[in-house]
């Protein structure tokens, strides 16, 4: 087990080691790059001409960096492994780290709610699916999950924003919080977080929750044809106990797996809910990263997102034998064939050996 | 009240690229004085008074003196002195460097609401040189700290320096010290927004800012609004939906651009009024001119013979729209040129009327053949080309798709791609495109200042950091310019945009460039932009008569005419 344990270890830090390098030169083939988009934010805010312009960012940034480009990535990987992500290049004086720990919040608490509503949603609408696809209403559920599911998100926020927020006005379009309110632990801040948030976690659930009832659907199908659902039956057991014990935890095995490795995918945040919304989590400033070249808070977000997915990766594999016994059992069954099968090579080979060849 | 505003930035440092200047300039920070258009030639424009009471200018001494206004008070209580001004000043030259370099000698603050810029001898008619607009005193109490002690002293050291010897200047100890300054000044952020304006801002978050009726405005007497609330127009201009807000009228006063529809229904709606005023900003098409076969004026000229620039602004605008299109493409808008250029001197450029025989008679001379509905070049290849646009505004897109259809229908074969802002932008300065939509500012109050955006640095053989030796759209770098031989443009026309004055010269100047753009085409106006203001009765009345001269100032300078109107008694909560 331990061997098993260093080994993801190692797989794991090598893929955020890959992910990270391949990101560095990746973004940097991206056509243009900060200085044009500085350029163009200082001639929108006027006052200085075009010549006066590119003086000042000259000045004030200098020219591209000469380093060559394999010295800037070692650099980079250094630093990063000290934690330091760079500066914004946009933002002078404002770090990555700075940039990502003030959105963080805002994408944890409207991902996490829009994630679990999705799955809770989805698991009981795919059993329902499962358990009573010959009647209409599990036939309607279905279709009804296959067809948001198919529908992108950006559609159903501008439906919601147009319903909801333009022609009847009952929820604000965006932001993640009313300018009218101060900031703090107060109920009317709290409030007004919450009617933020609402149209955003909607559009979410609305786009995933199909995802999910499918997926559980087809998992409680294969376990509804397994051998023991038969024998339960055939015992004459209850079908609201069938359906709960044996049915809905064997089901749910791959659904908790699938929900544990979408966490780590939460904090990438939803770079089209948020930027819709203008709801300021990681999503929308790694939208406006990559619109305007910042590449230190491009690499801060990608590196947070490779993290995120690889460590829940990694907690899955070893909490998974927690949740499923049977995958220790078969484990250690597979090891010990696995050692029973080597130790009758060696034996043949010894034997032949010491038989000697002719 | 509610307006939209067209920012994305949050940024409450001054010097900082992400200043939100929407947000709070003339709502929140006041500048000296407002520029307001003229038809006088001896001056570019008129100031309108706002910080600065009054100002006396000395030709001979070479000196503005202004007096600042001495009831003005920033929000904390403390007065506005000549002290901010002069740290406006400073950090400006800390910040920009480039506005001092050829134009100011000293700095002085004679008394608390008096303050003097000496200007070198090479700067002729100070008066018309718009500081006085662009001065916005900033507050000691807030950006005092980051200065030492003989600043001062070490700017004007280094800008004179700089002047004669750069390399010493970058070298001398007090560029050190600007340099300390200036790296302190990009990290700063203050934690309040201190300001002087009508409105105090509040908050501000990705989607709305907040603002309320400052009360050490000196007149706050006259304002009638409780506060202002701006829409963020810009950050998902898509979904935050102005428009179903205007219609709603949750938002009370809107100043830009709207599809034909949208402006068709608010004209027919109750409790709306509306008010056209005239941007400076001109719609246009880039050729390569460094490209076959767009380096050939013959080509240029036939393409504008085949763009029907009315259609093509109909289209760009979805339907009828307030924009006007550009009857005489000189780079010019209808609301400057006519200032400077006489009827009988317009009436002596090519209009290059809609006429496709006219643009394949051009297109024969230069050996191109017309094969079953295609041009073929001489070099024996079909001539095919793209238009690109950047991805938004959709407006844009839309344009390159309509001229791309124009051309095609001609028989060019013509394509039109959107790009991501930033990648068009390279694309352009490099001079990787055939044919490019973008804007530039015939609209300019200077007008070579307007030709300056089109064939001056970085567009035109730029000076950018990045590209510099690359083209951009590659006209020149010389060219013969009637009236001025054969020069470098880029270099020429920047010159004359920064050095050239009110008066009979520059009308001689502005005839000049007028007559290259419109026989040379290096690029095609087809578009003069104006915006719409849109204003909703529902809550506020007494809004000014459409006559009133606020209203076309707010086609260049929304913000200051909206508070101005307000500072004259207008807009009123109704009721």
């Amino acid at each position: 087990m331990l061997s098993y344990i260093v080994r993801r270890v190692v797989v794991s830090i090598v893929t955020v080691y890959v992910v990270i390098s391949l990101s560095f030169v990746l973004v940097r083939l991206m056509p243009g790059n900060a200085m044009d988009v500085l350029f163009n934010q200082l001639l929108k805010q006027g006052g200085l001409t075009t010549q006066q312009i590119y003086q000042k960012i000259k000045f004030l940034y200098g020219l591209e960096p000469h380093a060559p480009l394999w010295q800037q990535y070692v650099q980079y990987i250094s630093n990063a492994s000290r934690g330091d992500f760079g500066q914004s290049i946009l933002t002078p004086g404002e770090s990555v780290l700075h940039v990502i720990l003030q959105a963080l919040p805002w994408t944890i608490f409207s991902v996490a709610i829009s994630l679990l509503l999705s799955f809770f949603i989805g698991i009981a609408a795919g059993t329902v699916m499962a358990a009573y696809r010959k009647r209409f209403s599990g036939k309607i559920i279905t279709v009804v999950s296959t067809l948001l599911s198919a529908v992108p998100n950006y559609l159903i926020a501008l439906l919601l924003i147009l319903l909801l927020a333009d022609l009847h006005p009952i929820f604000p379009s965006g932001g993640a919080y009313s300018s009218t309110v101060a900031p703090g632990w107060s109920l009317p801040f709290v409030a007004s977080v919450i009617s933020h948030v609402l149209l955003p976690v909607a559009t979410y659930v609305i786009t995933a929750f199909g995802a999910w009832a499918l997926a559980m659907k087809g998992s409680v199908t294969t376990t509804l044809g397994a051998d023991y659902i038969r024998a339960a039956e055939s015992r004459g057991l209850r079908q609201q106990r069938i359906l709960q014990t044996y049915i809905g935890r064997n089901a749910m095995l791959p659904m908790v797996t699938a929900l544990a490795l979408s966490l780590g995918g939460l904090f990438g945040g939803s770079v089209f809910i948020e930027t819709i919304f203008s709801y300021p989590g990681i999503g929308y400033y790694l939208i406006q990263a990559v619109n305007s070249r910042d590449y230190p808070i491009m690499m801060g977000c990608f590196i947070l997102i490779t993290v995120a997915v690889v460590c829940a990766n990694f907690v899955v594999d070893l909490l998974y034998p927690l949740v499923d016994p049977r995958v220790v059992r078969a484990w250690g069954d597979r090891a010990a064939k696995v050692s029973r099968a080597e130790k009758d090579e060696v034996s043949a080979t010894v034997g032949s050996g010491a038989g000697g060849t002719t | 009240m509610s307006t939209a505003s067209w920012n994305t930035n949050w940024s409450k440092n001054f010097f900082s690229p992400n200043y939100y200047a929407g947000v709070a300039n003339n709502y929140a920070l006041m500048p000296l004085a407002v520029p307001e258009q003229t038809t006088d030639r001896t001056k570019m424009f008129t100031l309108i008074p706002q910080l600065a009471q009054s100002w006396d200018i000395n030709d001979t001494a070479r000196t503005v003196t202004i007096h600042l206004r001495t009831d003005a008070k920033w929000d904390n209580g403390q007065p506005v002195t000549s002290k901010d001004l002069m740290d406006w000043f400073l950090l400006s030259a800390v910040n920009a460097q480039q506005i001092f370099q050829q134009d100011i000698q000293n700095l002085s603050a004679p008394s608390t609401h008096e303050f003097i810029v000496t200007f070198n001898a090479n700067v002729a008619n100070i008066n018309e040189r718009g500081y006085i607009a662009a001065m916005t005193p900033i507050p000691d109490s807030v950006y005092g700290k980051l200065m030492p002690a003989g600043l001062q002293k070490d700017v004007l050291t280094y800008t004179a320096l700089q002047n004669t010897n750069p390399a010493a200047a970058a070298k001398s100890p007090s560029y050190q010290v600007i340099k300390q300054v200036l790296q302190k000044l990009q990290a700063f952020e203050p934690s309040t927004f201190v300001g002087d304006g009508p409105f105090r801002i509040v908050r501000t978050t990705t989607a709305e800012s907040q603002l309320v009726k400052s009360k050490t405005f000196y007149g706050a007497a006259k304002i009638h609004p409780s506060g202002v609330s701006m829409v963020n127009t810009l950050s998902s201009s898509i979904s935050n939906g102005i428009f179903p807000k205007l219609l709603s009228h949750r938002v009370d006063w809107y100043n830009g651009s709207a599809p034909a529809t949208i402006f068709d229904r608010w004209k027919h709606a109750s409790d709306a009024g509306y008010a056209t005023a005239p941007n400076d900003i001109q719609f246009e098409l880039y050729f390569n001119n460094r490209r076959y076969p767009f380096s050939m004026v013959q080509v240029r000229q036939a393409i504008a013979y085949v763009i029907d620039r009315k259609t093509l602004l109909d289209e760009e605008g979805g339907g009828s729209t307030v924009s006007k299109w550009v009857r005489y493409p000189y780079g010019m808008t209808e609301s400057v040129g006519p200032i400077w250029i006489t009827k009988a001197q317009l009436q002596s450029l090519n209009p290059y009327t809609h006429n496709p025989t006219k643009a394949a008679e051009l297109l024969t001379s230069l050996h191109f053949v017309r094969k079953s509905g295609h041009w073929i070049m001489p070099n024996g290849k079909p001539f095919t080309t793209t238009v690109i646009a950047p991805s938004s505004p959709t407006d844009a897109v839309v344009a390159a798709k309509t001229a791309a259809s124009m051309l095609t229908a001609f028989g060019i074969s013509a394509t039109a791609s959107a790009i991501d802002t930033t990648g068009y932008t390279q694309k352009i300065e490099k001079g990787d495109f055939d044919i490019e939509w973008n804007t530039g500012m015939g609209g300019n109050l200077q007008p070579v200042c307007g030709i300056d955006t089109a064939l001056g640095a970085p567009n035109n053989f730029g000076g950018a950091p990045l590209y510099t030796g690359d083209p951009g759209i590659g006209f020149g770098p010389e060219a013969v310019v009637p009236g001025l031989g054969k020069v470098n443009i880029p270099n020429t026309v920047a010159d004359q945009c920064q050095h050239t004055n009110a008066g009979p010269r520059l009308a001689e100047l502005a005839w000049d460039w007028a007559q290259l753009v419109n026989q040379q085409l290096p690029y095609l106006s087809y578009g003069d932009n104006y915006l719409v203001d849109y204003y909703s009765t529902s809550h506020y009345n007494n809004w000014p008569p459409k006559d009133n001269s606020l209203w076309p100032e707010t086609g260049l300078y929304s913000a200051s005419a909206l508070v101005m109107m307000m500072e004259q008694g207008y807009i009123r909560p109704r009721g």
